[in-house]
């Protein structure tokens, strides 16, 4: 099979760094004034391709950059180095086309207005996608449904952690996008509703509804059940990046299970 | 502007409109508030038996919540925004910076016009203001012209808060120096000549004397052609260092990542 072009790739990342300069204390800027302070180097030389209607998995300990890398491909926060492409479009360049084919998922529950219902919240996020109007009540309408929300009018304070979740999913679905990007997606969920959220992005979304979806995680299981491709991160930087197949046969290891294979790549 | 942008500033004025409302105790305050501030001046002027001060203090409290409301609404929306976490998922989506920005304020400027509304005519009913000879195409006027200067250093403002997260100099320097010099309470004209030197470089003082000069003294346009050209002149100096101030403000938080952190 030939090499993959940009045009190929749901989403593509090429040589990307990132690195965080920490504010200086007052004392500090009295000490040094013209001196930046040290930057911290979270994400580096990142390369992955993720294929279009592929579902990928980004798996790493908490802090090793996987966050900041979604922030990164949705245009959140802006590279050090290095280019993120959406569908071929540079994210950076062309911020507003690229936001067209994203939908953000966080594992945050404080991302809606705690006053307004369910329903209230999406049709207002619906006007920001363009959707207005009767189209507007209809999406939300639809969105409620795929994500099996039946008391949408009950104020958004009033709902549990799954339902929380979910009414995010709902909401990253409003613009149609073509690439999921999910942040911790079951991170407040119970066992039941994190594997009822795993079904359903593999089957209504991946599969009938053909979503790229890109998503994080710490949780090995996760990834197991979830992902085509998986690859692992540690400390910024991409330690390996295939099927779990591909990875668990890359261990030079006997008897390797999902928790040794993890341990040697982090690790590595 | 594009049919777009409006329906998206709409659906924020819907949004905070059902938010604000949900607060009705707040909500009912501060008609409380304006009714109670209406009745210190009138008896004041009252005490010192200067009738016609009533109808120049009102004009100044009322239109300088304009002021005020520029300063705090894009600062302090934009932070508590932050806060909710919502401003995230605006941003995420493809919407123009521009028009989350306009929306973000708008509910809070449709109450402020509300709430002047409310203090000329209570002025008007219960406290005897004249407003009879009233230009009100140049009051409009001058309204408009006040609004978007005002804007321009709530932009500012809001640029900084951005980086400093929880100071807000602008407001601060702003806001604390248009009650003394900015002519909401007395002419600046009986200001010591060294301070009177600050109030005219204060876009407000301008404003207040056209309102005024509009509502009061019922001026054409052609006289009040100098508080115009003034305003102008304020604007097209404020309106691209408040968009440069912005956008470098957007831009530095990008880098650093903490557009979403307060």
């Amino acid at each position: 099979m030939g090499k993959l072009l940009t045009m190929d790739y749901a989403i593509e990342i090429k040589n990307l760094k990132k690195i965080f300069f920490e504010r200086k204390g007052f004392t500090e800027i009295l000490r040094c004034p013209f001196k930046r302070k040290e930057g911290k180097l979270v994400l580096y030389n990142v390369n992955l391709g993720i294929e279009k209607g592929s579902i990928f998995c980004l798996l790493g300990p908490n802090g090793a950059g996987k966050t900041t890398l979604i922030k990164i491909i949705c245009t959140l926060i802006l590279p050090t180095e290095g280019k993120v492409f959406v569908n071929g479009v540079d994210v950076e360049k062309e911020e507003w086309r690229a936001k067209g084919f994203i939908g953000l998922v966080t594992g945050e529950e404080r991302s809606f207005f705690w006053r307004l219902s369910g329903r209230e919240n999406l049709l207002f996020f619906a006007s920001l996608y363009n959707i207005h109007g009767k189209k507007a009540s209809k999406k939300v309408s639809e969105v409620l449904e795929i994500v099996r929300i039946d008391d949408p009018k009950k104020r958004y304070q009033e709902y549990s952690g799954g339902m929380k979740q979910r009414l995010g999913i709902a909401r990253a679905l409003l613009g149609n996008p073509e690439i999921l990007l999910m942040d911790e997606p079951t991170k407040s969920l119970d066992p039941i509703a994190a594997e009822e959220l795993r079904k359903f992005l593999k089957e209504k979304l991946c599969r009938e509804l053909k979503t790229t979806i890109f998503f994080t995680t710490h949780q090995l299981n996760e990834a197991e059940k979830l992902a085509s491709k998986i690859a692992i991160i540690n400390k910024g930087e991409i330690k390996v990046s295939g099927t779990l197949d591909e990875l668990m046969s890359g261990v030079k290891q006997d008897n390797v299970d999902l928790d040794k294979m993890y341990a040697y790549y982090v690790n590595s | 502007m594009p049919i777009m942008s409006i329906r998206k500033i709409l659906s924020f004025i819907r949004k905070d409109a059902i938010i604000n409302m949900s607060y009705r105790t707040i909500f009912l305050m501060s008609f409380v508030r304006i009714i109670s501030s209406t009745l210190i001046f009138f008896f004041m002027a009252k005490l010192f038996r200067k009738p016609e001060y009533f109808p120049f203090v009102l004009i100044g409290i009322a239109f300088t919540s304009y002021l005020y409301t520029s300063l705090g609404t894009f600062s302090s929306r934009f932070r508590d925004e932050q806060a909710a976490g919502t401003l995230e998922a605006m941003l995420v989506a493809p919407t123009k910076t521009k028009d989350i920005f306009i929306g973000i304020g708008a509910w809070d400027y449709l109450f402020t016009t509300f709430r002047v509304f409310i203090y000329i005519l209570l002025g008007v009913l219960f406290f005897g203001v004249n407003l009879n000879n009233a230009n009100i195409l140049a009051a409009i006027l001058i309204l408009c012209l006040s609004i978007i200067c005002f804007s321009c250093m709530g932009i500012s403002a809001a640029g900084l808060v951005l980086i400093f997260k929880r100071m807000n100099p602008v407001t601060w320097i702003i806001g604390g120096f248009t009650g003394l010099v900015g002519g909401v309470y007395f002419p600046v004209e009986i200001l010591p000549i060294w301070i009177r030197g600050i109030s005219y470089i204060l876009p407000l003082t301008y404003s207040l004397k056209g309102l005024r000069g509009a509502l009061l003294y019922g001026n054409s346009i052609r006289e009040l052609m100098p508080e115009i050209l003034l305003l102008c002149i304020f604007i097209i100096v404020l309106f691209p260092l408040s968009t440069l101030i912005f956008k470098k403000a957007m831009k530095k938080t990008k880098i650093d990542g903490s557009l979403v952190h307060y």
